[in-house]
C-alpha cells in the first residue's frame, strides 16, 4: 500500500496476565489477535464494555503495559518491548487522559507543577509560566486555577487539567480512556466539545476509549468494537452504527438509552 | 394518600443550606424521577428521607410514609421502617454490600430483623429472592461474597434486599450509573418489573434523562438544594419550562446514537457551584441566559396545569410582565 505510513500500527496483539501461560495450559487472554492501523488526523473510537479488553488496549499502545504476543508501531518503528530510557520521543509523542482525574491527578500538587513537570521531565521548558498559562487557556480554564489544588475543582474542571497536561508536550497522538463517563451530562457535553475544537485546531490523532456509543457516534470517523479481548467489528462510524454486521455490536446500539416520549410498557399504564 | 410524602425538606450543615424546603409527593404504583446534576441536592434529599445523613448534617420538614413522620420518629423506629417499609437501592453495590458476609446472608439479615425468621428460613428465602432477581444458580451464588460477582449481579442482590420484605417506597439513587450499557439495561427492565409486581413507589435519582423516560411517570427538578420545577414525565421532556430542565434535556438528547456528529453540542455553562456558592435568589441564574435583574429574588414555585415552576422567565411561554399571572399562556 502507498501513502504515509500509518501514525499507530497494532500488529496481531495479545495480552494474557495468567502467570500459568508458560505451564503449558491455554491462559486467558484479555486480549487476542488485536489490528489497528490509525491514521495521521484520525478520530478512532475503541468500544466494548467492561472485561473487552479496550482499557489494556489504550495501555498498551501507549507502551505503559508489553503485549504478551504482537507488536506496537509507532511511525514504522516498533516501540513494544523497548526499555523506558529508548522511549523518551515516543513518550512527548504519545499522551494519554484518564478517566477518573480524581485519582490521575496528583492531590499534593499545584496545578501548575501538574503542568508543568511533564515539559521539565521531557526538557521542553521555554517559559513555563506563559507555558502553563497558554495550556489553561487551551483548556478554557482562568490563569488563577494554577495556583490552586485539585480537589478544589469540579470533576469537569478536573478533567480539563488532565487534558491540559496531556497537550503540553504537543502530543500527535492522544489517547483518552473513556475521559467524560465519570461526569454529568451537561459536563460531558462541555468536555467532548473541547475536545472535538482541540483536534480541528491542534490537528492531533485521537484515540478514544468508551462504552458510549451515543459519545463515540458524535466524537469519532472510524470503530473499533471489542468483546472479550477480540475485535468483532471495525468500519466508518456512520456506517457501523446504520449497519452492524456484529450481533455485539447491534446488541450494544440497542441497549444504549434513548430518551422515548411514547413509552410503552407492557402492561396497560395510565 | 402518598406513600411518601415530603414537605418543605431542609438539610442544614454549619449554616448552610444545603437542601431547602421540597415538597414532592410519590404515590403507590408511581415512578418520581428526581433529576439534576452532582451537587444539586438530589442524594442528600434522600439521605435526609431516609434519616442516612453524616455526620454535621441536619434535616428538618416532613417526610411522611403513610401516617408516620420519617423525621419525626425515635431512630429505633426509623431503623424498623428502613428496609422494611422503606427500602434502599445505592449506585456502587460494591460499597453498600457488606463484603465479609455472604451474599445469602446479607438477602436474608432484614427478614431476619424485620420479620423474626430463623436462621434457615432466612436462608431458604434469601434463596427464592435472589432467583426472583434473576440471579442464575441462585443457592450457588448464596454462598458467595460480593467480591466475586460481577457489577450486575451485585446490584441485583441490592434489589433482593431493597424488595426483600415488600417495601411501600424503594429509593433507588442512580441505582445503574456504574454499569455497562447491556447489563445496565437488563438491570433497568429487573427494577420495572420488580416495582410493578410490589405495587411500590419508586423514587429514582439518576441525571440520565433517557432512563428517566423508560422508566418514570413524573419528574423533578432539583438545582442548588430546591425544587425548581417538577411535573409529568412528557410534559416535562417534550415541553421543559425551567430553563435548567430545559439545558438538561438538550444536553441529553444532543448526544445520542441517533445524534449526527461534528455539531457542537448543546451545554450548559459553567459547573454546579460548590455548597454555599450559589448566588442569592434563583440558584441558577449565574448559568441561565434567560436570566435578569428579578431574578435576584427567588421565583416562588408557581402551579401551572400539571407542572410546577420555580423561574421568573420560563421557556416557551411569552415574556410575561412583571405582576401579570401567567396562566393558560402555555404555548
Amino acid at each position: 500500500m502507498s501513502g504515509p505510513p500509518a501514525v499507530l500500527e497494532v500488529r496481531s496483539v495479545a495480552k494474557t496476565y495468567d502467570p500459568k501461560r508458560r505451564a503449558g495450559h491455554e491462559p486467558s487472554w484479555a486480549l487476542r489477535g488485536v489490528n489497528l492501523s490509525v491514521n495521521e488526523g484520525d478520530t478512532l473510537a475503541i468500544v466494548g464494555e467492561s472485561g473487552s479488553g479496550k482499557s489494556t488496549l489504550a495501555r498498551i499502545v501507549t507502551a505503559l503495559e508489553r503485549p504478551t504476543e504482537g507488536s506496537v508501531l509507532y511511525r514504522g518503528e516498533t516501540v513494544s518491548g523497548r526499555r523506558e530510557r529508548d522511549l523518551r520521543d515516543f513518550r512527548r509523542r504519545v499522551q494519554i487522559v484518564f478517566q477518573d482525574p480524581m485519582s490521575s491527578l496528583d492531590p499534593r500538587m499545584k496545578v501548575h507543577d501538574i503542568l508543568a513537570e511533564p515539559l521539565r521531565s521531557l526538557g521542553l521548558v521555554d517559559n513555563e509560566r506563559e507555558q502553563v498559562r497558554t495550556l489553561l487557556a487551551s483548556v478554557e480554564l482562568p490563569d488563577s486555577a494554577a495556583a490552586r489544588y485539585p480537589h478544589e475543582f469540579s470533576g469537569g474542571q478536573r478533567q480539563r487539567i488532565a487534558i491540559a497536561r496531556a497537550l503540553g508536550p504537543s502530543p500527535e497522538l492522544l489517547v483518552a480512556d473513556e475521559p467524560v463517563s465519570a461526569l454529568d451530562v451537561s459536563v460531558r457535553a462541555q468536555i467532548l466539545n473541547l475536545l472535538s475544537g482541540l483536534v480541528a485546531d491542534l490537528g492531533f490523532t485521537l484515540l478514544f476509549v468508551s462504552h458510549d456509543m451515543a459519545v463515540v457516534r458524535h466524537l469519532c470517523r472510524s470503530v473499533m468494537v471489542l468483546y472479550q479481548g477480540e475485535v468483532v467489528e471495525q468500519g466508518p462510524t456512520d456506517a457501523v452504527f446504520k449497519d452492524p454486521r456484529a450481533e455485539y455490536t447491534r446488541s450494544l446500539l440497542d441497549a444504549a438509552p434513548r430518551i422515548r416520549h411514547r413509552r410503552e410498557r407492557g402492561d396497560a399504564s395510565s | 394518600m402518598a406513600a411518601l410524602s415530603v414537605r418543605d425538606l431542609s438539610v442544614r450543615a454549619q449554616g448552610l443550606e444545603l437542601v431547602r424546603d421540597v415538597s414532592f409527593e410519590v404515590h403507590s404504583g408511581e415512578r418520581v424521577a428526581l433529576i439534576g446534576e452532582s451537587g444539586s441536592g438530589k442524594s442528600l434529599t434522600a439521605m435526609a428521607i431516609v434519616g442516612l445523613l453524616g455526620r454535621g448534617l441536619s434535616a428538618s420538614g416532613e417526610a411522611r410514609l403513610g401516617d408516620e413522620d420519617l423525621l419525626g420518629v425515635s431512630e429505633r423506629r426509623r431503623c424498623q421502617l428502613r428496609g422494611d417499609r422503606i427500602a434502599l437501592i445505592f449506585q456502587d453495590p460494591m460499597t453498600a454490600l457488606d463484603p465479609t458476609m455472604r451474599i445469602g446472608r446479607q438477602v436474608g439479615e432484614a427478614l431476619r430483623q424485620h420479620r423474626g425468621l430463623s436462621r434457615r428460613q432466612a436462608a431458604e428465602a434469601a434463596v427464592k429472592l435472589l432467583a426472583r432477581v434473576e440471579i442464575p444458580d441462585p443457592a450457588r451464588y448464596a454462598h458467595s461474597y460480593p467480591h466475586q460477582l460481577s457489577g450486575g449481579l451485585r446490584q441485583r442482590v441490592m434489589m433482593a434486599i431493597a424488595i426483600s420484605c415488600d417495601p411501600d417506597v424503594i429509593l433507588a439513587d442512580e441505582p445503574t450509573t456504574a454499569l455497562d450499557v447491556t447489563v445496565q439495561r437488563r438491570v433497568l427492565e429487573l427494577l420495572d418489573r420488580l416495582v410493578r409486581e410490589e405495587g411500590s413507589a419508586l423514587l429514582l435519582i439518576t441525571h440520565d434523562l433517557a432512563v428517566v423516560s423508560e422508566m418514570c411517570d413524573r419528574v423533578v427538578t432539583m438545582y442548588g438544594g430546591r425544587v425548581v420545577e417538577s411535573g409529568s414525565v412528557e410534559s416535562m421532556l417534550t415541553a421543559p419550562q425551567h430553563p435548567y430542565t430545559d439545558a438538561l434535556l438538550a444536553a441529553s438528547s444532543a448526544v445520542s446514537i441517533d445524534g449526527a456528529s461534528g455539531e457542537p453540542l448543546p451545554a450548559i455553562a459553567g459547573s454546579v457551584p460548590a455548597a454555599g456558592q450559589f448566588p442569592p435568589g434563583c440558584p441558577y441564574r449565574d448559568r441561565c441566559p434567560r436570566a435578569s435583574q428579578q431574578c435576584t429574588t427567588m421565583p416562588p414555585l408557581e402551579a401551572v396545569g400539571d407542572r410546577t415552576v420555580a423561574c421568573w422567565h420560563p421557556v416557551g411561554r411569552e415574556e410575561p410582565a412583571a405582576g401579570i399571572t401567567t396562566e393558560g399562556t402555555l404555548k
